[in-house]
């Protein structure tokens, strides 16, 4: 193997060692989540099949990262004391009310109030117990509001499928919004 | 004899112990127990300044100076406890510490303060303020991460 192939490899090593402990305690500075939600969620098909979920948005910042673009934007859901987190990349769009057909991807062409919507498939894996992750074939949808290219803290809309059931936002019974530093423990309300 | 010289050794070592035991209690009584005082008197000051507007307060971004000089303060933590807006800050006497922030009512008739202070000591958070430290993480895995991190949004909701 050339010597070119050898630092490809290493690199490509270091890069996975990177990513591997910016989600650690220790290698965060801190998350941030805008907002975070309880909520009673009920089956679309059956109003009686409630249950609460668990959904909150948020942005670990790796050690020594001081604006938003440099940290992981992720959400993570709670459901029968499953928890689920998405996965890379997540399908982002904006539009002007929840379900409008006619969204689009950049938020500087809409006018007025707007919405930042997420949704994905195949990208939730659940975390088990011990912290290690299995793929699961949750879905969801989220809309929230948005502004000054930031999240806010009203939920619009809120959909989740697992086991082949959709579950639609019923009912927000409590929310917040803060800042937590995993090292020390530390939670801090959002004013 | 040597009745009597025994009789006045004990009698000294009793007067000694005597006296060793009323210093000992006069310290402790003279001693100022580290307290928590409960800053009413900033919410008074908050409500003079609030009503005279010729005084420093505005409703929106004032600032508040003041020399604390009562002994009362000194090595003692002081808690503000303003509507929403606890924090717990170890002060100094005969030092003045200046708050930035806005005032406001809420719907209950309280004064809300929430402010910032450029030279305030450093703050020394407990579950009885805004901040609590209950879901300290030493997570090595991401999976381990999102679970504390849950704990914590479960934990944001009691703050809000």
């Amino acid at each position: 193997m050339n010597k070119l192939g050898i630092l490809g490899i290493g690199l490509i090593l270091l890069a996975s060692l990177v990513f591997a402990i910016t989600l650690t305690a220790e290698a965060t500075e801190k998350v941030e989540v805008p907002a975070a939600f309880k909520t009673q969620v009920c089956d679309e098909n059956d109003s009686t099949n409630c249950k609460e979920l668990i959904f909150g948005v948020a942005y670990a910042f790796p050690k020594g990262s001081t604006t938003i673009d440099q940290a992981s934007e992720m959400l993570v859901f709670e459901m029968d004391n499953i928890i689920y987190r998405t996965t890379g990349t997540l399908f982002e769009y904006y539009a002007n009310t929840p379900g409008d057909s006619d969204y689009t991807t950049d938020p500087a062409t809409i006018t007025g109030v707007i919405i930042k919507g997420m949704s994905g498939r195949s990208n939730l894996s659940a975390v088990n117990n011990d912290g290690t992750e299995t793929d699961s074939d949750a879905e969801y949808k989220v809309d929230l509001s948005y502004s000054n290219g930031r999240i806010g803290n009203e939920l619009k809309n809120l959909e989740f499928k697992i086991n082949e059931i959709k579950y639609i936002l019923s009912e927000i019974l409590d929310q917040s919004s803060f800042t937590w530093i995993p090292g020390t423990g530390i939670v801090e309300a959002t004013p | 004899m040597n009745e009597k010289i025994i009789l006045c050794l004990g009698i000294l070592l009793i007067l000694i112990f005597g006296c060793t035991q009323a210093n000992t209690t006069n310290l402790t009584q003279n001693e100022t127990p580290r307290q928590t005082y409960t800053v009413q008197y900033v919410e008074q000051h908050l409500e003079e300044l609030v009503s005279n507007p010729n005084s420093e307060a505005v409703y929106q971004g004032f600032t508040i100076k003041g020399i604390i000089e009562d002994d009362h303060f000194k090595e003692s933590t002081i808690k503000f406890n303003i509507g929403l807006s606890s924090m717990i800050y170890d002060f100094q006497p005969e030092q003045e510490y200046e708050f930035t922030g806005t005032l406001f009512k809420n719907e209950q008739g309280q004064y809300e303060f929430w402010a910032t202070s450029s030279n305030a000591p450093p703050y020394t958070g407990t579950n009885e303020s805004n901040t609590t430290e209950v879901v300290k993480s030493t997570a090595q895995t991401e999976g381990q991460l999102i679970q504390d991190l849950v704990k914590a949004i479960k934990a944001s909701f009691e703050l809000n």
